[in-house]
């Protein structure tokens, strides 16, 4: 059934364009220079999208926003990516210190998703960010899971020395093609994040929180300053 | 073509209805308002709409070659692509994945084309459960009502009604406040997210060189419903795909600003294939149908063919003042507003050929669009089309043009001389400015005046400009 569709609507999608003249090539606009951070303005971009900013000016000042993450929401349990930023930055030993159990690295896939949705908080790094709408962007890779920024009613993301600083939403498009593997498929799940979930669905009143995140709180860490 | 389809009597149902007025009147403020705040701190916006115009259109030049470019990525990534001529084929598919894979209940994102293909009662005829999981897909669901806008399904329902529903369905105590209600559902969906075995999308495009889909949302149903259910079906119709990143980042840059005012849209997923190796979540197994139902036709038509750039964002119905007074439900159809009145007629069996007719021609649409769809062009062409069709004009048939044949032949003639169009203009002035004794005399115009103000014939303007352009001068004046 399927093949024979699959035939007949080639064909017919074939004979319509069949002497159309060619449409206007696109013109693409010049790729902009890479950016250099400008926290403020990306930290009203965040805010505008109902999310939180914070810049850290070390490694301790990153560990120190966790924590009164933590306290602020009064987080028991977190789930947190498999991330060199995050070892870096020993964010595990300050959920220890603090008393909150993180979900065990090797937890297998049947129980993940029940266990992350138990979570009140989840902490990823950020592969890139988008600078013109305050988008951060995160990719799934086995250890970096998808459910981390989505689940948990708290996303804490960090931008780090690893996160590529994108100018503008034309730039997404070269960094997606970079992301490909060596047999030229790109990730299985790239998550651009911009803001806390949020609906208007009643009355066009918004509320944030609906199937993802209530808070996103985003962590800028200048860790060579 | 297609059958008309009583958008009158729908309409006047509506306009009578102050509750929803108030709602439709809510809407358009609130969406006006985001998207002319958007666009006005968008400086380079003229040339971004103009990008991704030119994106679709060549997109849409080369479909068949991007449609098998896709095909073969998504294989190669571990995905099945399936083809469906029409809505039944499109459905059949989905049951079939469905029975393949042992599945009982499924959890929908919000999607347009699973509304055009009427999926859910052919997946519950099949013995599914089917959640719909935005919150206002799972407002109109749990109410059995149709979506009544693009972006914003129950806009139709004020809260006191979702309320009510919700201690009605759900039968929780009753509150009408938005943030407890959207608490109530995301904890009712979170479990129903969590055990579904089948995870439904649309999509807003795929891109042809490495089988991506690209999905955008606010509230994180559709990023739910392809990381948590085991299997993954999107139905895409075949106007969605590009070529890459760069054809998506230049629809990106204009669809959130049209759509909710927003530079980006809360999500942004862009998904290539099931999960892979050692990943913990994500869909194991990725479907994607391809549906034309019928969009080759649409595609077959210079006049039309435009009318696949459209990217749903909904613009066009939160500019469109008849929509504005009538509501996504007096087009009987999942697709309403200006681009519902091009598409209804055309998609699947084609329905509403009266649509076109109750088109004011004032072409707020075409100016928000982001791919700067002609709409009232489109919409001119289909009211000629529907004419030159048999039986047009027969007033036994519901929903025909609402001009008389003698009406209209009434009028070209006054029109064809400016001296008897003057003198019908001055003694209707004089006698009955209103029109009212008009419209009662005359079938053609009462039907009409049935669903439009006719215009107060007062001093006419090339008569008051005079005086009006000596005022506007600052010479004072009298008129």
């Amino acid at each position: 059934m399927s093949d024979e569709s699959r035939q007949g609507i080639l064909e017919a999608l074939e004979a319509a364009l069949a002497g159309s003249p060619a449409p206007a090539a696109p013109a693409f606009p010049a790729p902009a220079s890479p950016a250099a951070p400008d926290w403020p303005a990306l930290a009203r971009e965040i805010t505008g999208n109902g999310g939180r900013f914070a810049l850290a000016r070390s490694a301790a000042e990153a560990r120190g926003a966790l924590a009164s993450l933590v306290k602020a929401f009064a987080v028991q349990r977190a789930v947190l990516w498999d991330h060199p930023a995050l070892v870096r930055l020993g964010l595990a030993e300050t959920l220890a210190a603090a008393g909150v159990e993180a979900l065990p690295p090797d937890l297998s896939p049947a129980g993940f998703l029940e266990a992350a949705a138990e979570c009140g908080l989840g902490i990823t790094a950020c592969d890139a960010v988008i600078l013109e709408s305050g988008t951060l962007v995160v990719v799934a890779r086995p250890g970096q899971e998808r459910a981390t920024s989505l689940l948990p009613p708290v996303h804490l993301a960090l931008i780090t020395r690893e996160t590529e600083l994108l100018p503008g939403i034309p730039d997404l498009a070269p960094w997606l093609e970079r992301q490909r593997d060596a047999r030229g498929r790109p990730p299985s799940a790239i998550h651009c994040i911009t803001g806390p979930s949020s609906t208007a669905d009643i009355e066009l009143v918004k509320v944030r929180g609906v199937h993802g995140p209530t808070t996103l709180a985003v962590v800028a860490v200048e860790e060579n300053a | 073509m297609s059958k008309p389809s009583g958008f009158a009597a729908r309409a006047a149902r509506a306009c009578a209805d102050p509750q929803l007025q108030a709602n439709l009147r809510a809407a358009a403020l609130h969406f006006q308002g985001n998207q002319a705040k958007a666009f006005a701190a968008f400086p380079g916006g003229a040339a971004a709409r103009d990008l991704a115009r030119d994106v679709k259109d060549a997109a849409l030049a080369e479909l068949p070659s991007l449609l098998r470019r896709l095909e073969a990525q998504v294989a190669a990534l571990g995905g099945t692509v399936h083809w469906a001529a029409d809505a039944a084929e499109a459905c059949a598919i989905l049951v079939d994945i469905a029975t393949e894979a042992e599945a009982s209940t499924a959890v929908k994102g919000k999607s347009m084309v699973t509304e055009e293909i009427a999926l859910n009662p052919a997946l519950e005829a099949a013995g599914l459960e089917v959640y719909e999981t935005d919150l206002a897909e799972y407002i109109i669901q749990l109410a059995g009502e149709p979506p009544s806008h693009i972006i914003a399904p129950a806009v139709h329902k004020n809260r006191r009604q979702v309320g009510e529903l919700f201690h009605k369905r759900l039968g929780v105590e009753y509150t009408e406040d938005p943030t407890e209600l959207t608490k109530i559902a995301r904890t009712t969906l979170r479990r129903r997210f969590l055990r579904a075995d089948l995870g439904i999308t649309g999509a807003n495009m795929v891109l042809a060189d490495t089988g991506t889909l690209v999905l955008l949302e606010s509230e994180g149903n559709i990023r739910m419903s392809t990381t948590a259910p085991r299997v993954h079906v999107a139905v895409v119709g075949i106007e969605k795909v590009l070529p890459g990143p760069a054809e998506a980042s230049a629809v990106l840059r204009v669809l959130a600003r049209s759509a909710i005012g927003m530079k980006m849209s809360t999500y942004t997923s862009f998904l290539a294939g099931p999960r892979r190796d050692h990943e913990r979540d994500g869909a194991r197994a990725f479907h994607l149908v391809l549906l034309d139902n019928g969009r080759s036709r649409i595609l077959a038509d210079p006049e039309l063919r435009q009318v696949l750039r459209c990217l749903r964002c909904g613009a066009c119905l939160n500019f469109c003042p008849v929509y504005e007074k009538a509501g996504g439900h007096a087009w009987d159809n999942p697709y309403c507003g200006p681009i519902g009145t091009c598409l209804a007629p055309l998609l699947g069996q084609g329905s509403g050929r009266d649509l076109p007719f109750a088109c004011t021609g004032c072409g707020a649409c075409a100016e928000v669009c982001p791919v700067r769809i002609d709409l009232p062009g489109v919409i001119a062409a289909l009211r000629r089309k529907a004419a030159a069709e048999p039986g047009f004009g027969d007033p036994a048939q519901p929903g025909g043009p609402p001009l008389s044949a003698a009406a209209a032949g009434m009028f070209a003639r006054l029109a064809g001389s400016p001296a008897l169009f003057r003198g019908a203009a001055t003694l209707a002035r004089t006698l009955d400015p209103g029109l009212g004794l008009v419209s009662r005399l005359s079938p053609g115009l009462r039907a009409w005046t049935r669903t439009r103000k006719p215009p107060r014939l007062k001093t006419p303007f090339s008569t008051s400009w005079p005086a009006l352009a000596r005022q506007l001068k600052g010479e004072g004046g009298d008129a």
